[in-house]
């Protein structure tokens, strides 16, 4: 692996692109978000979440008051349709921060606590003010790469 | 430059101040930050601040204990007024976490750059005054220990809760309150406890600060999808809060109760709760801008904000006041005149004046820019807005269930020493558990602070 770091961001991303652009394993490690496009399914999945949370309790208070347990409370309507909706809504909400939590570390697959790229000497200051990216597998095109992007510094680091 | 800002910072905060000092980058905000919460020595301030909260927690679970073995009449409720100090304080104390929720989702949502370094601060004291909240409904049930009846559970007896209750409605909602607010709380504090982690010297608070961020090193990857992630949550989060304190509101406006029984309770107890929120979070975080040095980032743009925040929601709560007046003698029901009547000129007639005079007329003076910047007078305004929000809940439990219809059924509340000692008892676990995490947390979020840093330099 090859950790390289960078002076600011944009030098870090242009390093990035061209990385990757030229077919290798190259990733970030940076103290802020690298850049503004953020693509990830998270959001779709806690909105089925939270729909699957809301119909769901819906639903069992539908069966609960009508099929479950009638309670005639003075002929009052079994299907109390607009009483469910704030326990409706609460369950979605609960279910879609739920799953929107458990989603992220598992797309991340996290817990990760040891990966070889701690290794890397000064590599604390990704979590403070440096900007780095890691280039790991076949790492022979690197070099060549590397001499344009204008890095602070290069290291080699067993995989 | 940080020389000037010094000057300025010494002269007092200005609302014309910069959001962060212009002299701050990412690593020295960075280090100021880690450094609050690694440094060796504890601050005095920090032992002064925990020894009498630990004695408040003590009695609040000495008075637990008791009422545990003694049972509810050890509290002070009684016929007619069966709902005293426990829902009181119970809404009293949700209404306040609704300030932190409110800082660190609807202002994400917004956008707004003063949001950035107070929500730390305002999401931990919502973290635990929803705790202190979450409290009260389960020990009022008399039986605690059957508090899961409440859950729609299978069960041998075939029974379920009853969902066409207000009571169930909340607490279906501050469950999901208090969880949302642990899992939102977590979501955002992870690339700090990365941080943490890399900055620690010792190698327990590297091994307990590396557990807790379970691996975050900012990788592109992570950072990807964390930002869409917390910025849905935050979405989320931000319809959640009110839906609480609007479910907290129908749980009174179900009942037939006179005062109660009103259209306007759930937005009146949004109102409510954000000033209160709003007049928690300027107690909190004036005090430790100070201790933690946080003066660079929390300016006097960040006080002039939140103050002008309490002035609308003081607004907001004094049309409220003015609604139920109003609708009371427009809609002429003989027991909610009666009622009415009580509160003006009853045993409990000061609760009134004084919630009016706390939570309308003194922030009033937030129209001046001289009391918005005066520390001292902001901490008495918000202190005022927090006593005004608990004699305002005082009002409404106990004037309008000791004066309902049936004239032969009224009657006067007198909280017992075991009302007062669990009710102290609460601040001492909102106090120790607060000045807890202050003390092992950073109190401010650092990655969103460097691209607010970033974004200036630029």
């Amino acid at each position: 692996m090859i950790l390289v770091s960078f002076a600011d961001r944009d030098a870090m991303v242009h390093a990035f692109r061209t990385l990757r652009d030229a077919g290798l394993a190259a990733e970030t490690y940076s103290p802020m978000p690298p850049d503004e496009a953020d693509r990830s399914p998270i959001p779709l999945l806690m909105l089925l979440f939270g729909l699957l949370g809301a119909f769901g309790s819906f639903a069992m208070q539908a069966y609960a008051t009508t099929l479950g347990y009638k309670l005639d409370v003075g002929g009052r309507p079994n299907l109390a349709w607009p009483s469910y909706v704030p326990c409706a809504f609460e369950t979605g909400v609960l279910f879609a921060i739920g799953a929107g939590f458990l989603a992220y570390f598992a797309i991340n697959r996290l817990p990760h606590l040891y990966d070889p790229v701690d290794e890397g000497a000064g590599f604390d200051a990704a979590t403070r003010d440096g900007w780095f990216v890691a280039i790991r597998g076949d790492t022979r095109k690197a070099p060549a790469l590397l001499e344009d992007l204008r890095p602070t510094s290069v290291e080699a680091l067993p995989e | 430059m940080s020389l000037a800002f010094g000057h300025a910072a010494a002269a007092g905060p200005d609302p014309r101040d910069p959001v962060v000092d212009p002299a701050q980058t990412a690593g020295s905000m960075t280090d100021t930050v880690c450094g609050a919460v690694l440094r060796q020595d504890t601050p005095i301030w920090w032992w002064i601040a925990l020894a009498p909260s630990l004695a408040l927690l003590g009695l609040g679970v000495i008075a637990v204990g008791w009422l545990l073995f003694s049972g509810v009449q050890a509290w002070g409720n009684n016929w007619p007024t069966v709902w005293g100090f426990e829902l009181i304080n119970y809404v009293w104390w949700i209404g306040i976490a609704s300030g932190g929720t409110f800082i660190s989702s609807l202002f994400f949502l917004l956008r707004a750059d003063w949001r950035t370094s107070l929500s730390r601060i305002a999401e931990t004291m919502t973290l635990f005054t929803a705790i202190c909240a979450g409290i009260y409904p389960i020990l009022h049930l008399g039986r605690p220990w059957y508090f899961y009846w409440l859950f729609p559970y299978p069960n041998t007896m075939k029974l379920w809760p009853q969902f066409k209750s207000p009571l169930l409605w909340d607490f279906i909602a501050i469950l999901t309150y208090v969880i949302s607010s642990i899992l939102f709380w977590y979501i955002g504090i992870l690339p700090d406890l990365a941080t943490m982690r890399d900055r620690a010297q010792g190698r327990f608070a590297q091994v307990a600060y590396g557990s807790l961020a379970l691996g975050f090193r900012g990788s592109g990857t992570q950072w990807r999808h964390y930002r869409s992630t917390y910025a849905t949550m935050a979405a989320i989060m931000a319809p959640l809060v009110v839906s609480v304190h609007s479910v907290v509101g129908l749980d009174f406006a179900g009942g037939e109760t006179p005062g109660w029984h009103s259209t306007q309770f759930p937005p009146f107890f949004v109102f409510g709760a954000i000033l209160s929120g709003f007049a928690a979070v300027l107690i909190l975080v004036l005090p430790l801008r100070r201790l933690f040095r946080f003066e660079p980032f929390v300016t006097g743009r960040h006080i002039d904000v939140l103050c002008k925040l309490l002035l609308v929601s003081s607004l907001c709560v004094a049309y409220a006041y003015m609604m139920d007046a109003f609708s009371t003698y427009y809609g002429g029901d003989k027991a909610e005149l009666s009622w009415f009547h009580d509160r003006l000129t009853g045993v409990h007639a000061p609760v009134y004046y004084l919630t009016l005079l706390l939570n309308c007329a003194v922030p009033q003076l937030f129209w001046w820019q001289a009391f918005r910047m005066n520390q001292i007078m902001v901490l008495l305004v918000s202190f005022s807005a927090i006593v005004g929000m608990w004699f305002e809940r005082f009002g409404i439990v106990v004037v309008s269930l000791g004066h309902t219809e049936l004239p032969s059924a009224w009657g006067i509340y007198h909280p017992s020493f075991w009302d007062y000692s669990l009710f102290a008892g609460t601040i001492g676990l909102f106090a120790t558990g607060f000045l807890l995490f202050i003390r092992l947390f950073p109190m401010v979020s650092m990655f969103e602070m460097r691209e607010l840093i970033e974004e200036r330099a630029r």
